[in-house]
């Protein structure tokens, strides 16, 4: 079934020359009006697991993990793809998220450090997202030139609203329980106004797993004003301030001991209240400006700048010259110990004491209330002297601060019966600033803006342990700026332009995309260790990048269509990938260059009455990517990069959905993803360390090849709808998954670690071999009911109508999903006990609900 | 209007959804240190005597209380995984296994421990309280499990001052029961024998360092630092005075171990008082080793001319300043070693004694003694006003060396009540004059 690289690349080729005349692809790209089981979807996955994936996570832009990059159109398979398989993390064509695209009233939203988009921005404002327009692949769209996995546009204009009120409360037991939600549109008055509000409030003191919480507001507002025919004015803001308590992965160990798959290391009591210590905030608001113009029958024209600003933080202890908080550090653990009789007691002790698997937050503030300590020359001046109690612990924020801007502006012009043209214009900026704040001195007086590691590394230059030696020994409180503190600054221009040619048999597009884009690091303090690598303005670094994509539908008839794209495209590394430390220094990857991506995709579609289907088998290679891999390695006690080079990547398989009416309103739906995401090179790694200034490890080979890249590889799905003609429907489906791998430690992978191991022993194996997790099911249910009121209140004036939903996922109760895992980043070079730093997973949760009520009118 | 209405109504609606359960966490800070309600009833001393047979794991099986106030933790990193208790009856090494140990229980907190299912064993006569580990069938004593720590050790009030004992280094025994083991002890009149070099080994090995300190009465002991320190790179102190100290045993070698360098209070000048009548006494016993530069705290030594300072010599017990142009390549060699500021005010008959002794006689080389009442202290001694004094220099053999011969009384009447330095000249030349003389025992009387 997958074509072999090379005829693939022939087949591209053919596709880009062969295009001479035209089309527009049938597939479904029409703005979609969600029915109430989407809706009702919707609801489900705003609401999913928030898990921390590594302590350096929390900046995909948003305090809320939305996993799913996507949202279904009437597609089977992407419906499928968005809703069914999510418990497991599944990602389409295992592609990254910065494979998708996603655009607010023609505006990019993508963040520019690292392509993802950031969906959390938008949390809680359901009823304002239903307008949309979604493509899979590399179809063409009228809005943008695309991302390799596909494109969604959300048309949140007021206009565009439905002329309604609606009220809504939702109950449910994952990430929060309560959800209310409230939204108001006039649609269009006579004078050329719509207005539109919304707003809505999550929240739960305890989510699904202990110890984590949500306190999340959404506040939408829009404003249209039609000018006349040509010209429609419009305006929206939304802001979604959110905090939540965030529950974080574990070590097996740790969650047999707890007896829970649901184990969360993040929080402990403090006087007998539970306390999270990893939480994130976000408050980030935008306004979007759009302009469209019809400039004739067959001319378009719409331009949207939009302006976004504000902040987002996690919270997460820091500690100086203490020992380490965290509940589940490896030396805590019953398998630390060497004699088996104390692992054992200790195993009972954790066992039956919750406060010894969690954060024990009144020792850390005794801790600080026993520490009287003097700091001499504080904060850089001779012989100033400050004592008080100098906090051994403290809880900081990891802070980043965003500004954003976007302009766009996009063409759609008829040309002829059998011409359509596109054409766009962006510009986006984005400047990101990184630093630390005290969040709270836990009980002590102060704390001093010093790296520990760095002073007793180098105990004769007492700049080392400066964090900012043009502020040396900073006395530091509580909302205090410290530790690193750097900006990042992006723009990216781009321009498109796509014909599509549309004859009787045959429809063709092609299209291109040219973009240029910068960016440099300034520091705003200089690190003891990085004097003169830090402050200030690094080198700008800057890209050209070309795109290419274009394809063939043949129509067999109205309803069969086979269709065939290709694409080719080079893209600057984001800054994510680019710099090694940039906590401390502006060294960026030795060999810092574009990616290239290929990727073919062909199928089948059909659109009968009782029948819709789609087949698509795609072949999709990665060269040159970057990845910079950032943990806190207890050894160096501080974070340790991982520079990744020279990554390269297959991704290839088929995909198929299938919806079918078998009786009434009785269908079947199906859905498959088989795929084979692998690495398809040697990596090259290049170790730091924010603490050290040398290079650890420079280009050290990772022995990469062939590892899978952690998506489930397959996932099915089977089940049954039933929509009744009284106003209800409801729908089963069971998901199976297969070829699930964990995230792999590429210094596993190196000559080092295997060194001195016989090859092909057990240990070897151990060491070397990809971890594959169990196969797993689940299955779902959703109902729902829209009941009109005004058939049972003849005086009521309005349609008013109550809805009622409810959706039950992993109905079986499967609490031993892995939906997520990685090994830690650490190895045991000395002993090569791979199990002295243990596997980190996180689970699916176990049977959820999300029920909720709404009054529509 | 009607409109502008509902909009209102809804605005009013989302204001008030903000009434609902407010989830806006705050926590009280919890209680700080205080004793707990419990009583020792075992005195460390009586522990202590439970443990008879040197090597023996002995584990507690009964229900023993102990209480001590922390006298040494790892804040310096001195100690790692240990902390030193004491109570009135005597001191003990508690292990525990788990780092920063200082956090939670810092010197001056009070603690209990409650010994049932503790092991008291001794390594090399040390005693310790820890548990009984079987690792691979080998018994062994470990620190506390991190995670059992608080089963045992039960933390109290906090700044409890503890007074070290001050002792001679004669009453410390090395007996397993010696009471001082294990406790802040004080001993005065203590510098370092040799008061260069740092205080432990600043090379990647990180071994710990001994270190001995000696008083004016030559008792020694030995500082055992770890290089895991924060202080080991620091000079040890050049000073004399009073140093704090746990005391401890390794087989039947002394070793005290300091908390951080505030345990070192060398604030007198290095130099022992001298006997009375002495006003100068330098008999070069504390040199470091043969052949390096010498370096007396007070003392100039100064190669103006050729750049060839006096250097250590040390052959079987003896020890003292030498100096020679022997295979130096310095045509012309002027060195001078100059005394401390000597202050003969109130002297009667004031008098100088030292010895020399030479060797590998060559050439017209010449050792001379000098006085001064201008020297500055600086670095070019030749410009000040020196006066020789006829004192007996030995006379070198042509191979070989002589004996040490005594200069006889130098009068010194004529400096009464005057400051003054005692400058040793050596003259030479490599080659032609390459004479090496040798000083030692220089004094200066009152009478």
């Amino acid at each position: 079934m997958t074509p072999k690289p090379k005829l693939c690349l022939l087949v591209f080729v053919l596709s880009g020359f062969f295009i001479t005349g035209a089309f527009a692809q049938v597939k479904d790209t029409l703005p979609v009006r969600d029915s109430i089981l989407e809706s009702l979807k919707d609801n489900l996955l705003d609401n999913i697991p928030v898990i921390s994936i590594d302590e350096n996570d929390g900046q995909d832009g948003s305090a809320q993990n939305i996993s799913s990059q996507l949202s279904a159109g009437r597609d089977p398979f992407l419906n499928a793809a968005t809703f069914k398989f999510s418990a497991v993390r599944f990602r389409i064509r295992g592609y990254d998220a910065d494979q998708f695209g996603t655009y607010i009233n023609g505006v990019p939203m993508e963040n520019l450090d690292n392509g993802f988009t950031p969906f959390g921005q938008w949390g809680g404002l359901n009823d304002v997202l239903r307008n949309r327009e979604t493509t899979i692949g590399m179809d063409p769209t009228t809005f943008a030139f695309g991302e390799m996995g596909g494109l969604t546009n959300f048309d949140t204009r007021a206009s565009r609203q439905r002329k309604q009120t609606s009220f809504n409360y939702a109950l449910s037991n994952r990430n929060y329980v309560h959800r209310l939600m409230l939204t108001h549109s006039t649609g269009l008055n006579k004078k050329g106004w719509a207005f539109t509000i919304s707003g809505s409030r999550r929240w739960a003191d305890e989510g699904f797993a202990d110890g984590t919480y949500y306190n999340g507001w959404s506040f939408f507002g829009a404003v249209d004003k039609r000018f006349n025919d040509r010209h429609l004015l419009s305006f929206v803001a939304f802001a979604t301030p959110t905090e939540n308590g965030r529950q974080g992965s574990s070590v097996q160990e740790m969650i047999d001991i707890a007896g829970n798959n649901f184990y969360n290391p993040f929080w402990g009591y403090q006087n007998g209240k539970k306390r999270n210590a990893s939480v994130a905030k976000s408050f980030q608001p935008i306004g979007i400006l759009t302009h469209d113009w019809k400039i004739s029958d067959k001319t378009t024209l719409v331009t949207a700048g939009s302006f976004s600003f504000g902040k987002r933080s996690l919270s997460g202890l820091d500690w100086y010259n203490a020992a380490d908080p965290r509940p589940d550090y490896y030396r805590y653990l019953p398998s630390y110990q060497l004699d088996p009789a104390y692992a054992a007691q200790m195993w009972d002790e954790m066992k039956s004491d919750v406060n010894k698997r969690q954060i024990n937050w009144d020792a850390l503030y005794n801790t600080n209330y026993a520490s009287y300590e003097s700091v001499y020359n504080a904060n850089g001046i001779q012989g100033n002297t400050v004592s008080g109690r100098r906090s051994h612990y403290i809880l900081e924020d990891r802070v980043v601060k965003t500004t954003k801007y976007n302009f766009n502006s996009t063409l759609n012009s008829t040309i002829s019966e059998h011409v359509i043209v596109s054409a766009g214009i962006t510009y986006q900026a984005q400047v990101n600033n990184y630093y630390k704040e005290i969040d709270d001195l836990l009980g002590g007086d102060f704390y001093v803006d010093i790296n520990q590691f760095a002073e007793r590394d180098f105990p004769t230059n007492p700049d080392a342990g400066q964090n900012d030696i043009n502020r040396p020994n900073r006395i530091l409180y509580e909302g205090d700026k410290f530790g690193y503190d750097y900006d990042i600054n992006i723009k990216k221009g781009s321009a498109w332009l796509q014909g599509v040619f549309k004859f009787r048999k045959i429809d063709v597009f092609i299209a291109t995309e040219n973009s240029f884009t910068n960016f440099f690091r300034k520091g705003n303090v200089r690190p003891g260790l990085f004097k003169d690598d830090s402050y200030g303005k690094s080198t700008t670094h800057s890209f050209f990048n070309s795109s290419i994509k274009g394809g063939i539908t043949y129509k067999i008839d109205g309803r069969n269509y086979i269709f065939a794209n290709g694409s080719y495209a080079s893209r600057a590394p984001f800054f994510e990938n680019a710099y090694l430390a940039p906590r401390t220094r502006d060294f960026v990857q030795g060999d810092l260059k574009s990616e290239e991506v290929g990727s073919i995709e062909a199928g089948y579609v059909m659109n009968a009455p009782k029948l819709k289907l789609r087949a698509t088998g795609y072949y999709t290679q990665f060269k040159n990517q970057l990845n910079v891999i950032t943990f806190y390695n207890d050894e160096f006690r501080n974070f340790v990069n991982y520079a990744i080079s020279n990554i390269g990547r297959v991704h290839t398989g088929v995909e198929f959905g299938a919806e079918a009416k078998v009786y009434r309103g009785l269908s079947v739906n199906a859905a498959a993803a088989v795929g084979k995401y692998f690495y398809n090179t040697r990596q090259l790694a290049t170790v730091t360390a924010d603490n050290s200034s040398q290079l650890l490890s420079v280009n050290d080979v990772v022995y990469s090849k062939n590892f899978y890249v952690p998506t489930p590889q397959n996932a099915y799905t089977i089940g049954l709808d039933y929509r009744s003609p009284q106003f209800w429907f409801i729908n089963v489906n069971f998901n199976f998954f297969d070829r699930m791998y964990l995230d792999f430690n590429p210094v596993r992978r190196t000559e080092a670690a295997s060194s001195g191991v016989e090859e092909g022993s057990a240990l070897w194996h151990d060491i070397i071999d990809q971890k594959r997790l169990d196969n797993q099911y689940t299955l779902d249910a959703f109902a729902g009911y829209s009941w009109m009121m005004n058939r049972k209140f003849k005086s009521m004036k309005k349609r008013t109508y109550l809805v009622f939903n409810v959706g039950v996922n992993n109905i079986l109760d499967n609490r031993n999903i892995v939906s997520g895992g990685f090994e830690q980043l650490r190895f045991d070079f000395a002993e090569k006990n791979t199990n002295k730093f243990q596997d980190r997973k996180f689970f699916a949760y176990g049977i959820n609900y999300f029920a909720s009520i709404g009054l529509r009118f | 209007m009607n409109k502008i209405f509902k909009l209102f109504t809804a605005v009013a609606l989302i204001a008030f959804m903000g009434t609902f359960s407010a989830c806006k966490k705050s926590f009280d800070n919890p209680p700080g240190a205080a004793d707990p309600a419990i009583v020792a009833n075992t005195s460390i001393q009586q522990l202590k005597a439970l443990h008879t047979v040197a090597g023996a794991y002995d584990v507690i099986t009964s229900d023993i209380i102990i209480s001590g106030v922390v006298v040494a933790d790892d804040k310096s990193g001195n100690l790692y995984k240990q902390l030193f208790i004491q109570d009135s009856t005597g001191g003990l090494q508690i292990l525990l296994d788990a780092n920063s140990l200082y956090g939670t229980y810092p010197v001056g907190r009070r603690i209990f421990i409650k010994c049932n299912g503790l092991c008291i064993s001794d390594y090399n006569g040390l005693m310790a309280l820890g548990v009984k580990a079987t690792v691979a069938g080998l018994p062994s004593q470990e620190g506390i499990p991190g995670n059992l720590i608080s089963n045992y050790v039960i933390g109290g009030s906090l700044n409890n001052p503890v007074v070290p004992k001050v002792v001679t280094v004669s009453q410390l025994g090395t007996n397993m029961q010696n009471p001082y083991l294990g406790t802040l002890i004080q001993l005065d009149g203590f510098a370092f024998t040799v008061p260069t070099g740092t205080y432990s080994d600043t090379s990647a090995y990180k071994s710990t360092v001994n270190r001995d300190i000696k008083n004016c009465s030559n008792n020694t002991i030995i500082v055992r630092t770890s290089a895991y320190a924060n202080f080991a790179a620091q000079p040890v102190a050049t000073g004399r005075g009073t140093i704090l100290a746990i005391y401890t045993t390794f087989g039947t070698t002394k070793q005290l171990l300091v908390r951080d360098t505030t345990d070192i209070r060398f604030t007198d000048p290095y130099a022992c008082p001298l006997p009375p009548g002495t006003l100068l006494s330098e008999d070069f016993e504390s040199i470091g080793a043969n052949n390096l530069t010498l370096n007396i705290p007070g003392w100039k030594n100064i190669g103006e001319v050729g750049n060839i300072p006096y250097q250590n010599a040390v052959f079987g017990p003896v020890k003292c300043a030498k100096v020679s142009a022997f295979s130096t390549g310095a045509a012309n060699v002027s060195s001078w070693l100059i005394s401390p500021a000597v202050s003969l005010a109130g002297a009667v008959t004031p008098k100088l004694t030292f010895t020399t002794a030479g060797g590998f006689n060559v050439g017209a080389t010449t050792f001379k003694v000098f006085v001064s009442t201008d020297y500055n202290g600086g670095n070019t001694p030749s410009t000040a006003t020196w006066t020789q004094l006829p004192a007996t220099i030995a006379t070198a053999p042509a191979s070989g060396f002589g004996s040490f011969v005594g200069s006889g009384n130098v009068d010194l009447s004529a400096y009464n009540n005057q400051t003054v330095y005692i400058g040793f000249r050596y003259d030479g030349g490599d080659p032609g004059r390459t004479t090496t003389y040798e000083l030692d025992d220089v004094k200066v009387m009152k009478n």
